[in-house]
């Protein structure tokens, strides 16, 4: 792997995790939820410093260019994390569909004891 | 059951406005001895100023969830008020009311735990036509139904069916709330619950249109066949 690459990747990596830690600090987003981003940035900045890792596993992946495997891990993090994301996404779906209904039968009985006690 | 059972009609109405008073109105004069309660799916039209109006019992969903979530409230609210049978009949006039009694008889009779009002058995009684394209559809859920659960239900889309106490509480946790026509019947099959489908007679819709168009109808089949063949027994 190129020294300018595996620069490109230390600096966005530290980026990125120093963008998580800002958001942390501000509540922007809970330990549990960026966890999953910290894992990805922590894997960047391992392959940033040490490149020599990323040409080792290259021998097993062979591919053409060391930096489409660079892509590669990228592309399947991403991957990962949109995955992660839909299935949090359909809890909370479930969740807020048994919010809604529990809230609209609440609603409607208060309602009908006002009516009655009127 | 020894004593007459407390039968609910659960309503599902989603912009039912053209035809929600005049559904509650036949339900009315068929002076059954049925309770029945409106699941307004937060429509965005006077179907609420009308149930108001007209003092319709009713439930106003405070978002719009899909006909799953909207049945499911019912049987939420069938399973808080005690019911014994719950029965989906549709806001949009579809159902027949004279034929409610037919899907009570084999709950009554403890022979079954759900019942399916069929379109496909016994065809003279219903007035309802399907395209050919629908029908296929059908034909091919009931086979994917078959496959998974061993069983043959003919009218896998209906929504007119009546359910036990026992499916009330069952169908109060697990109800899909995408397409549950076909999932409920896989659903239960899984569980062990017994259905059994009896003639029921279906009119065209007085107004509207179906949820499920043209264009959706692709997604329709891969959801639901995706549903049936990813169905677990809940534990």
């Amino acid at each position: 792997m190129s020294s300018s690459l595996s620069i490109i990747l230390t600096i966005f990596s530290l980026c990125w995790i120093a963008t998580l830690i800002i958001a942390i600090w501000a509540k922007k987003i809970s330990i549990r939820y960026s966890m999953i981003w910290f894992f990805a940035a922590i894997i960047l900045l391992f392959v940033g410093v040490f490149p020599s890792i990323i040409d080792f596993i290259n021998i097993i992946f062979n591919f053409a260019v060391t930096s489409n495997l660079v892509i590669g891990i990228l592309l399947s993090l991403l991957m990962v994390i949109t995955f992660a994301l839909t299935l949090f996404s359909t809890k909370q779906k479930k969740q807020i569909d048994l919010l809604i209904q529990e809230v609209s039968l609440l609603k409607s009985k208060i309602k009908k004891d006002d009516k009655q006690k009127k | 059951m020894a004593s007459a059972p407390k039968v609910l009609l659960i309503v599902p109405a989603y912009n039912e406005e053209k035809s929600i008073l005049s559904t509650c109105k036949v339900i009315s004069d068929a002076k059954t001895s049925f309770d029945y309660i409106v699941i307004n799916d937060g429509s965005s039209d006077r179907t609420e100023e009308i149930l108001e109006d007209s003092s319709i019992p009713h439930i106003k969903l405070i978002q719009n969830l899909g006909i799953g979530g909207a049945v499911q409230t019912g049987y939420k609210y069938a399973e808080m008020n005690g019911y014994d049978i719950a029965v989906q009949f549709d806001g949009d006039g579809q159902h027949d009311i004279s034929s409610v009694d037919n899907l009570l008889v084999p709950i009554i009779d403890g022979t079954a735990n759900m019942v399916i009002g069929s379109r496909f058995i016994n065809n003279s009684m219903s007035g309802f036509r399907s395209s050919a394209l629908r029908r296929v559809g059908i034909r091919t859920i009931s086979n994917f139904i078959k496959f998974k659960t061993h069983r043959r239900i003919y009218d896998t889309t209906s929504g007119f069916r009546a359910v036990d106490k026992s499916l009330i509480r069952f169908f109060s946790e697990h109800y899909s709330s995408e397409y549950p026509e076909p999932i409920s019947i896989v659903s239960a099959l899984l569980n062990k619950y017994k259905i059994t489908e009896v003639p029921a007679k279906m009119n065209q819709r007085l107004n509207g249109k179906s949820s499920i168009s043209k264009l959706k109808s692709v997604y329709y089949m891969i959801n639901v066949i995706l549903q049936i063949l990813t169905l677990r027994r809940e534990s």
